[in-house]
């Protein structure tokens, strides 16, 4: 079993509700968080990796609190944390020997695991160099790889493919659905096509409260056919359409320009068609900036 | 996981920087030497320091008569206040146990007395301590490892192996310099012998002394106060490393701590009591004068009605402190950095 449900979570700091009356329930696969700055995305993740306590609410593990839990739930976590730093003068491979030391790993095992994740995150080659002069992105895998030395029930990213190249956004994706099936991994971003990848379910967040979690589908089935698109060779229609509706994107071509808008009623322009609606579109529909409250 | 904590220090700067200022005292004490027994030097009429030239034996069987002669002055004290009293009593308790009348040779001990609670050691002891512990938290924040240790199965662990490094390191650092006195004392003064005799024959106000302390005694008295006030602040500057979030905050928290009995002496409107227990028991005048504080007689003090011992009750208070301190960090644990 490896259930983690969390109930009318409230994080208050100050007068702000980082986290406004959060409930949901989660199991194994990999879920994406998505929210714009200020959204109580590490909040939340703060909460589940027992960092800080919740306001109201709770939060249970397989049944339990993860407050009476305490180490014994700390034991099954992988937590890598948005602002990661290392000791800058341990070597990648000591680092890591010190993480396994803190989730009471040794010995034999704790070697050979060490070796496979660097492997696994593509700094066997450099394990013996300080930490301290890696990239930003190098930083970030060995990051990953202390997130996954304890093999955790449940995984925590907070923004974990910041920084990487292509390359390492792809293997990194194919690592997490390699490990997916038997851990919960919860992960933010705010590269969209990441969560379109390898969610399993998406949460969006905002102001601290949920706005919806459901699959891609049930997501991008909420904007069908609300998405249009316009063209036009008006300027001045183009500023009536930015009035009117939420406009998503703006194409400028060589003669005409192309809008992209979301709409719940027909839109009343001879060139404009109903698209199939991205996820991008859903992410600029719920945060247009306008919305969003200042932080 | 103490060994990992040690690592860490070791690999950072304010490791590298310990080390140096350890080196450099022990370089430096061992030029560092007292006015033997064996010695005498005073001023003529022109102001020139000059060095007295009769043989050693005779200065400091001089020098010796002269101290006994001073306690018997005491331990004919007039007067039956307290004071008084406790003076005559000490002093003809010392009478009585004096061994021999003849000088011993006590020359190791007086440079080793002398160096065990040189201010100087003190002082970079404890520069060593703060630097080490008042940052032994905050550099995990600053190197954002904080939320990597918190959210870990051993968080505990780790936080109080940290808790028993500031107990333990300043007392095996500051054991590792008596060691290597003992060992330069050694070569320069020869082996230590008569410890078992009075602890005055090496002390200069020793007919201050309370009790009949043996040179051993008094050693061993002397340097475990020093342990304590070393051991106490690290603990403190722990604490305050556990609370703050920079370094800057918690070295300026524990710089606080270190001076603030010796700042309340100035504060003349202070309880009497209050006020003696300050100026006797502040952590600067302790690490500047151990003299004037390590098993010395200095008068009563009243506290509800009950007239104490100034020093041992300064000695109690030294130890609370202590317990204060690693009560603090305890629970600094359970409630603030598991919030
Ligand atoms: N320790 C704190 N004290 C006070 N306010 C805080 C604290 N931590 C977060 N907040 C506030 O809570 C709100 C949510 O912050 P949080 O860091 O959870 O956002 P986020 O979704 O992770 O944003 P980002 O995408 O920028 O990482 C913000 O308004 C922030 O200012
Ligand atoms: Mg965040």
């Amino acid at each position: 079993m490896n259930i983690l449900e969390i109930k009318n979570l409230t994080k208050i700091y100050g007068k702000k509700n980082a986290n406004d009356n959060i409930s949901v329930s989660l199991e194994n696969g990999v879920y994406g968080l998505l929210g714009p700055n200020g959204a109580g995305k590490t909040t939340l993740m703060k909460q589940i990796t027992t960092l800080t306590k919740p306001t109201k609410g709770k939060i249970i593990y397989n049944g339990k609190n993860i407050n009476d839990l305490g180490n014994n739930y700390r034991d099954v976590l992988g937590y890598l944390p948005q602002e990661f730093g290392v000791y800058k003068n341990f070597s990648a491979k000591q680092f890591l020997q010190y993480v396994a030391a803190l989730k009471g790993l040794s010995g034999q095992k704790a070697k050979e695991k060490i070796d496979k994740l660097l492997n696994l995150v593509g700094l066997y080659e450099v394990r013996n160099k300080a930490v301290g002069k890696f990239s930003g992105g190098m930083k970030r895998r060995v990051g990953i790889a202390q997130a996954l030395l304890n093999d955790p029930k449940i995984l925590v990213l907070d923004e974990p493919t910041a920084g990487l190249d292509p390359q390492e956004r792809t293997r990194f994706r194919n690592l997490l659905s390699q490990i997916s099936k038997d851990k919960i991994i919860i992960l933010s971003t705010h590269i969209i096509s990441d969560i379109e990848s390898i969610a399993k379910e998406t949460m969006m967040l905002k102001n601290g409260a949920m706005l919806m979690k459901g699959t891609h589908q049930d997501i991008l089935s909420s904007m069908k056919g609300k998405v249009y698109s316009i063209k036009t060779d008006q300027e001045n229609e183009v500023m009536e359409i930015q009035n009117r509706y939420k406009v998503i994107n703006i194409q400028r071509g060589v003669h005409d320009v192309t809008l992209r808008v979301v709409s719940e009623k027909m839109i009343p322009y001879p060139n404009s068609e109903a698209v199939e609606p991205s996820f991008e579109d859903v992410y600029m529909f719920y945060f247009d900036l306008e919305n969003i409250q200042e932080v | 996981m103490i060994f990992w904590e040690l690592k860490k220090m070791l690999k950072s700067k304010t490791g590298l920087i310990a080390i140096a200022l350890f080196v450099f005292l022990c370089g430096v004490i061992v030029f560092v030497k007292p006015v033997l027994e064996t010695e005498n030097f005073y001023r003529n009429d022109k102001y020139e320091l000059v060095a007295d030239r009769r043989p050693g034996e005779e200065i400091a069987q001089e020098k010796f008569n002269n101290k006994i002669a001073e306690i018997e002055t005491m331990a004919n004290l007039e007067g039956n206040d307290p004071f008084s009293l406790k003076i005559r009593e000490m002093s003809q308790e010392k009478l009585k146990s004096i061994k021999s009348k003849a000088y011993k040779d006590v020359s190791f001990f007086k440079v080793f007395n002398h160096r065990a609670a040189h201010p100087l050691v003190s002082f970079i002891i404890v520069i060593i301590s703060v630097l080490i512990f008042s940052n032994i938290y905050t550099d995990e924040i600053i190197s954002g490892m904080d939320n990597i240790i918190l959210s870990s199965k051993n968080k505990f662990k780790v936080l109080y192996s940290k808790l028993g490094l500031a107990i333990i390191l300043p007392i095996v650092l500051y054991g590792s310099y008596l060691i290597i006195v003992f060992l330069v004392t050694l070569g320069q003064h020869g082996t230590p012998v008569n410890g078992g005799f009075e602890a005055f024959r090496i002390v200069d106000n020793g007919s201050l002394l309370n009790g009949t302390f043996t040179i051993n005694s008094y050693l061993m008295l002397k340097v475990g106060v020093m342990m304590l006030v070393f051991t106490t602040i690290a603990v403190f500057a722990s604490f305050f490393s556990f609370i703050t979030t920079n370094s800057l905050a918690s070295i300026s928290g524990t710089l606080i701590f270190i001076v603030f009995g010796k700042v309340c002496t100035l504060m003349k409107f202070l309880p009497e009591s209050l006020f003696s227990v300050f100026s006797k028991g502040n952590y600067v005048d302790i690490m500047f004068y151990p003299n004037q504080f390590v098993g010395m007689y200095f008068g009563q003090v009243n506290i509800l009605g009950k007239s104490l011992d100034l020093i041992k009750l300064c000695n109690s208070v030294l130890i609370a402190i202590l317990f204060v301190g690693i009560a603090l960090c305890v629970l600094t644990f359970k409630m603030i950095l598991n919030k």
